[in-house]
């Protein structure tokens, strides 16, 4: 059976891509997976930034990492169930997934290990910082991908 | 490594050896080709991060004497420079405050007398920030306050890139640390190595109270019309916070009374802080934050792990490998020649010479660590002052300060980065209000440097 990946992340969620996803998931009969990354190249960064650049040790920055993360898994669940009400409103399961890591690198890991026919994602909003700082960008994914990609906002 | 950081740091390690290697022209010594050559592979790294800031700070101490532009024993004479330890007891101070929760109580307490609206809130936030980073380290502040802030925000259910409150709200939390770290010397480490460079150059003072009392109005306008603009960009979709009233006075409570620790430190950085502002004039500031230092260690208000925890002790590498450069360019007499041979065909006004160097800060700031910058720039600034017959304590002003003012990007201060990583406002919202916001700090400070500065004695001659 065919599987539709909706990939979420702290970089980003639209419910046009969610709303997109599920219509693909319904037109192909496939599954829907949902997966919220927490990204952590951002909190991974700045506190790099608050040792090296802002000379704090690592109390105040493991504090700080310790707070964005639990903030963006609380947004992570909040993301999903708005989702997974979505997704009930048209009859469709939904699998769904938290990761944490590096957002491209984790999307194609799930998408080659579930054989994704399609992946779904929203523009990030905070792509630019991203690249900025890792040099990593979608345009990696859409190279990298096993399958057709959609970034909705595009 | 991004591919334009590979650029820089390509063509400052090719420019670094093409100078090491040729003959010095006429004017110049072999010394201060030398120094400037190791000039520009610090900045290089400075500029790229390629290097951590402190192991860029010992190349500079270790090429020095390597490359025979000075001695060892004065190249190392500069590490122990007073900023240095002024930085570390004013850190070890900061410490205290955030380890004995008395930063947390002030914020709180004062949060809590702006929670009447969404306005007021905004402004509570941004004049919270705002004060003190008159007392720690701005991104000290940034990061005490961004549990804070992110609650208030979770509180009133606003929504992640949605809310203009919320957008608001974090912006009003970058932003004012950002303008206050820029009004005592303890806000922003930048401001007393600026300094000290000056002192190791030009054997010149700029007292805690001087500095205060050009700088603080500024800052205060300032931040005054961040405010107005972040209301006007970002007008509240709430009428009421009673949700956030709640929260704040729930945590207000759950401090309870004044530790005793709390006391401790309190009473030490009071009477630090008076005697910073009153006494500079007879102890220097390093010896006043040393004591200040001891004294809590005394007290038994601190550990010394907690210290180890709360400081990184880079930063001492950092400064002094930057005063050690600085001071060097100086002695050699490098900046005068390269002042003097870029900027002579150019009919620069003494004007024209201030707002070229502040536009020159703003722009670096917003791409590298402010304190890079500001080493980075001031030895330039200080040859240019040689040249044109500016007085060099208003270099230091425009450098520093301009330099502490970034408003766009995350990358440009921690501050910004912390406030922007709560995912409130995009990099759109952010750009569209820090160019107005660097423009007003710009026009700010030309008519404080026109009109005020003279008033206060400051002499642009």
């Amino acid at each position: 059976m065919k599987k539709v990946l909706l990939a979420m992340s702290t970089s980003g969620y639209s419910p046009e891509a969610a709303e997109y996803a599920i219509q693909a998931a319904r037109q192909q009969k496939a599954h829907l997976i949902c997966t919220y990354i927490i990204d952590a190249e951002i909190p991974d960064a700045v506190s790099s930034w608050l040792i090296y650049i802002g000379f704090m040790g690592d109390e105040p920055s493991k504090e700080y990492r310790n707070i964005i993360q639990k903030e963006y898994k609380t947004r992570a669940r909040e993301t999903l169930a708005e989702v997974r009400q979505l997704a009930g409103k048209h009859n469709l399961y939904m699998e769904s997934f938290i990761l944490q890591g590096q957002l491209v690198a984790e999307i194609l890991k799930l998408a080659k290990e579930i054989k994704a026919s399609l992946i779904v994602i929203n523009k990030p909003n905070l792509a630019n910082f991203s690249r900025f700082l890792n040099g990593t960008n979608l345009n990696e994914l859409k190279k990298k991908a096993p399958c057709e990609v959609k970034i909705i906002g595009e | 490594m991004k591919k334009i950081k590979k650029i820089i740091l390509g063509i400052g390690i090719i420019l670094a050896l093409i100078i090491l290697i040729l003959p010095a022209p006429e004017g110049l010594s072999v010394q201060a080709k030398n120094v400037l050559a190791v000039f520009i592979l610090c900045v290089s790294c400075w500029m790229t991060n390629v290097l951590p800031l402190s192991v860029t700070g010992l190349i500079a101490i270790v090429a020095i004497p390597l490359f025979r532009i000075s001695d060892s024993k004065a190249t190392f004479a500069y590490f122990g420079n007073s900023a240095v330890f002024f930085i570390l007891g004013a850190f070890i101070l900061a410490t205290a405050m955030m380890k004995s929760g008395l930063s947390k109580r002030i914020a709180f307490l004062f949060l809590k007398r702006f929670d009447r609206g969404p306005r007021t809130l905004s402004f509570g936030i941004l004049i919270t920030s705002f004060l003190l980073a008159f007392l720690m380290p701005e991104h000290t502040v940034a990061a005490l306050l961004f549990p804070i802030v992110l609650e208030i925000a979770n509180s009133l259910n606003l929504k992640p890139l949605q809310s203009n409150l919320g957008k608001g709200l974090f912006l009003s939390l970058a932003w004012g640390t950002v303008i206050g770290g820029v009004a005592t010397l303890l806000g922003g480490a930048r401001n007393p190595l600026a300094i000290e460079m000056l002192y190791e150059t030009y054997q010149l003072k700029i007292t805690f109270l001087e500095w205060m009392i050009t700088v603080v109005p500024l800052a205060t306008v300032i931040m005054v019309i961040a405010y107005g603009l972040l209301q006007l960009l970002f007008p509240s979709e709430r009428t009421s916070v009673a949700e956030a009233q709640q929260s704040l006075s729930r945590a207000v409570q759950a401090m309870g009374k004044m530790s005793r620790a709390e006391w401790k430190v309190a009473i030490i950085a009071s009477i630090t802080i008076f005697a910073w502002v009153f006494l500079n004039a007879h102890i220097e500031v390093a010896i006043i934050a040393l004591l200040s230092a001891i004294s809590l260690f005394i007290f038994n208000a601190v550990s010394w792990k907690d210290i180890e925890q709360y400081i990184n002790w880079g930063i001492i590498l950092m400064y002094g490998g930057a005063v050690t450069l600085g001071a060097t360019l100086a002695d050699v007499g490098a900046m005068d020649w390269v002042a003097g041979h870029l900027f002579n065909q150019m009919k620069f006004t003494h004007f024209t010479a201030v707002l070229m160097l502040s536009c020159l800060s703003k722009l670096l700031t917003e791409g590298i660590s402010n304190v890079a910058a500001v080493a980075t720039l001031l030895p330039l600034g200080f040859g240019f002052a040689d040249s044109l017959g500016i007085n060099p304590v208003i270099i230091v002003y425009v450098i520093a300060v301009q330099s502490g003012l970034a408003f766009c990007l995350p990358i440009g201060t921690p501050p910004n980065a912390i406030a922007f990583s709560a995912g409130y406002y995009r990099i759109s919202d952010v750009i569209k209000g820090g160019i107005i916001m660097n423009v007003v700090a710009l026009l700010v400070f030309i008519l404080f440097f026109k009109y005020y500065w003279g008033l206060i004695g400051i002499d642009i001659n």
